[in-house]
């Protein structure tokens, strides 16, 4: 645990916070170019996430293969089935974005995503 | 055709695929495939809730056999779903009860399988089972 204090002090809050918002504004832009993909929850303010879903792709479809593919995303209601149906979906594919990722991995989770969407079409 | 026989044909078809990519596309195919599931079925009582995706399953005794009808939600699920109807369908309590379901791990797709999944398909097996028990019992 002091260790990883330590560590996470030693690069700064702000540094982090920084470097997740980049994330977060790169997978966007990414992730809205491909086709039929809607992002749900846009606040201005939010957390390095993004919620997802392609077309009518069942979010365990797609959690499915890109587990597959070695991308890991957490997909179903986030416990959260109000919200769900509020919306009236099943659920979302959520990607998480923390300091220990790269910009590449942004790439290939897109890749990822677009080929599960054409698997699907 | 007994269960083990359909249980092996399906290990068979699978070993034809080279690769998960190709697995998954099949599972895709026989998955968009499965129909026969009629609305007025599409009852909660016939609906296995995971956390992942749904499942309904219906079940009814035809001439001692068990004729078992199911959909799902997710299609990956929903090829899953297929395989096991194809496997336990048109056959006999006592046979679906005494019947272990092999081709899933041969086939490798015993991750679906498992509780964390969440996905609806250990409670429709296990509800396949016990519909196979009921029935059994009044059959006498």
């Amino acid at each position: 645990m002091g260790a990883a204090i330590d560590y996470v002090e030693s690069i700064g809050l702000e540094n982090i916070a920084l470097y997740e918002q980049l994330l977060l504004e790169y997978a966007t832009e990414k992730l809205l170019t491909i086709p039929d993909l809607k992002i749900y929850g846009t606040a201005q303010h939010k957390a390095s996430l993004i919620s997802f879903l392609v077309g009518n792709i069942h979010p365990y479809d797609m959690g499915m293969m890109l587990d597959k593919m070695g991308i890991a995303v957490r997909t179903g209601h986030h416990c959260a089935q109000p919200l769900m149906l509020r919306y009236n979906i099943p659920g979302t594919v959520r990607a998480s974005f923390g300091m220990y990722n790269t910009f590449d991995e942004i790439d290939r989770l897109v890749a990822g995503v677009l080929k599960v969407s054409q698997m699907f079409a | 055709m007994t269960i083990n026989e359909i249980q092996n044909d399906i290990i068979e078809e699978f070993g034809a695929f080279e690769d998960w990519m190709d697995k998954y596309a099949y599972l895709i195919e026989i998955g968009n495939d499965l129909e026969g599931y009629q609305e007025e079925w599409r009852l909660n009582q016939n609906l296995i809730e995971g956390c992942q995706s749904r499942v309904w399953l219906h079940a009814e005794l035809v001439d001692g056999k068990i004729i078992y009808k199911a959909d799902s939600d997710a299609i990956i699920v929903k090829g899953i779903v297929a395989l096991l109807v194809r496997a336990l369908t048109n056959q006999t309590p006592d046979d679906i009860l005494a019947n272990d379901l092999y081709f899933v791990e041969k086939v490798g797709l015993k991750e679906h399988l498992s509780p964390t999944r969440s996905n609806g398909l250990v409670a429709m097996i296990k509800q396949m089972r016990l519909y196979a028990m009921a029935f059994k019992a009044k059959m006498g």
